[in-house]
């Protein structure tokens, strides 16, 4: 698996915890719309706009703080690997 | 940096076109033909029944018909949101799932629907009939019957709609420690229901003007083709919503599940209150009363509840497709 895939894995792996069979229809319209790519070539440096996008997505889903920021927490690690 | 929301083109050309509130402006017509059907029939035994003047009579009957309009008005706005987003994620696991739940609601309310229009139907038949007596009883074997056919494709569709979701997450529907309670549950009110419309003077024929016939039919047929297959249905109502259950608890997604929420307690409502309100008016002649009250206020109040978890479903139908439009620039 290359790497931008294995990126998009992960977020995808780290959003079903929190959107479920959603999780993919999701993250793959919020790279395609924010950042004009395709899911299967997101690199490292795109996964702090993704998290903006998701996080501002997830806070206009539910009003828990707290389940939103371990979910930015999740996909900052992915960044860091 | 503030992230503005956006809407797909999808949700922005709907907000602004006339197309969405059509079939709600076209069940209202419906709705009022079948009133006024009602309303010009010739109503004159209705009002001696109940001691009313014809003002009076027509005034009650179109105030307990809003209700009725309401309850409509909700399911259509239920299964439209719902049918809405399982348009939205057509070709996903659970899209087809979503569908299916969307018709159990159609059915539902096409069941409802074909029962007015029916009652409307036989108070204008019955008084041009040479034998009023027995088109009375025609007609309420029709609309029993159309409650039964209405019931097992509502209850069906949605059970085979959880079985799909469940599916959808590799799943399937674990009776195994509820067999046993709900299996038990349902003999006992089989034997029950079975017992009280045995007891029920008015199953066959009423003799009593202010009591309707309830089933116009023999013992062992109302068995064989009303009471059994209305328990049928109201198990598999049971067991879909024991599906839709599983579904919400064994999905993945903490948010996924909040927002589904909504969805599952709308349709605790829909089929419990479903299945008691079809119990209740199955059974009512035998506590009829010479007073209305007594049932226009506990079926308005089951409408009311009712109507609130049409709009429960309804809102957590929408909750689930603003996951799927959500685009933030």
């Amino acid at each position: 698996m290359n790497t931008s895939h294995r990126y998009y894995r992960q977020v995808v792996r780290a959003t079903e915890e929190y959107l479920g069979p959603a999780a993919e229809r999701f993250v793959n319209r919020q790279i395609e719309f924010r950042l004009g790519k395709t899911p299967e070539t997101i690199e490292r440096s795109d996964i702090p706009k993704l998290k903006e996008a998701i996080g501002t997505a997830l806070g206009l889903l539910v009003k828990d703080q707290e389940i939103i920021t371990q979910a930015m927490h999740k996909i900052d690690l992915i960044a860091k690997e | 940096m503030n992230h503005m929301p956006t809407q797909t083109a999808a949700t922005k050309n709907g907000s602004r076109s006339i197309a969405p509130v059509l079939p709600y402006g076209g069940l209202s017509l419906v709705w009022l033909l079948i009133v006024l059907l009602s309303v010009t029939a010739d109503n004159s035994s209705l009002a001696t029944k109940y001691r009313l003047s014809t003002t009076q009579l027509h005034s009650l009957q179109l105030a307990v018909s809003v209700p009725g309009l309401v309850i409509w008005l909700t399911i259509l706005f239920a299964a439209i949101s719902i049918g809405r987003y399982a348009r939205t994620i057509a070709g996903s696991k659970e899209g087809p799932g979503f569908r299916l739940v969307a018709y159990s609601l159609f059915a539902l309310l096409a069941g409802l629907v074909a029962n007015s229009f029916l009652g409307g139907l036989k108070q204008v038949v019955v008084q041009h009939a040479a034998n009023p007596q027995a088109v009375d009883t025609a007609f309420v074997v029709l609309n029993n019957y159309v409650s039964v056919v209405a019931a097992l494709a509502s209850y069906g569709l949605l059970l085979h709609g959880s079985k799909l979701l469940l599916r959808s997450i590799g799943k399937r529907l674990d009776l195994a420690k509820k067999l046993l309670p709900v299996g038990t549950a349902f003999v006992a009110l089989t034997i029950a229901y079975l017992w009280l419309i045995h007891g029920n003077p008015a199953r066959q024929m009423s003799s009593d003007p202010v009591i309707n016939t309830t089933f116009g039919l023999p013992y062992w047929l109302i068995v064989c083709t009303v009471a059994l297959p209305f328990v049928a249905a109201w198990l598999i109502g049971v067991l879909a919503l024991i599906g839709v259950y599983q579904y919400r608890a064994e999905a993945s997604g903490i948010i996924y599940k909040l927002l589904f929420r909504k969805l599952v307690v709308g349709m605790t409502l829909f089929i419990g209150l479903t299945i008691s309100l079809q119990l209740f008016i199955q059974l009512y002649s035998l506590y009829a009363t010479r007073s209305l009250s007594s049932l226009l206020g506990i079926v308005a109040v089951v409408y009311l509840i009712l109507a609130y978890g049409f709009i429960l479903i309804a809102q957590g139908a929408r909750k689930l497709n603003k996951i799927e439009t959500l685009l933030i620039e």
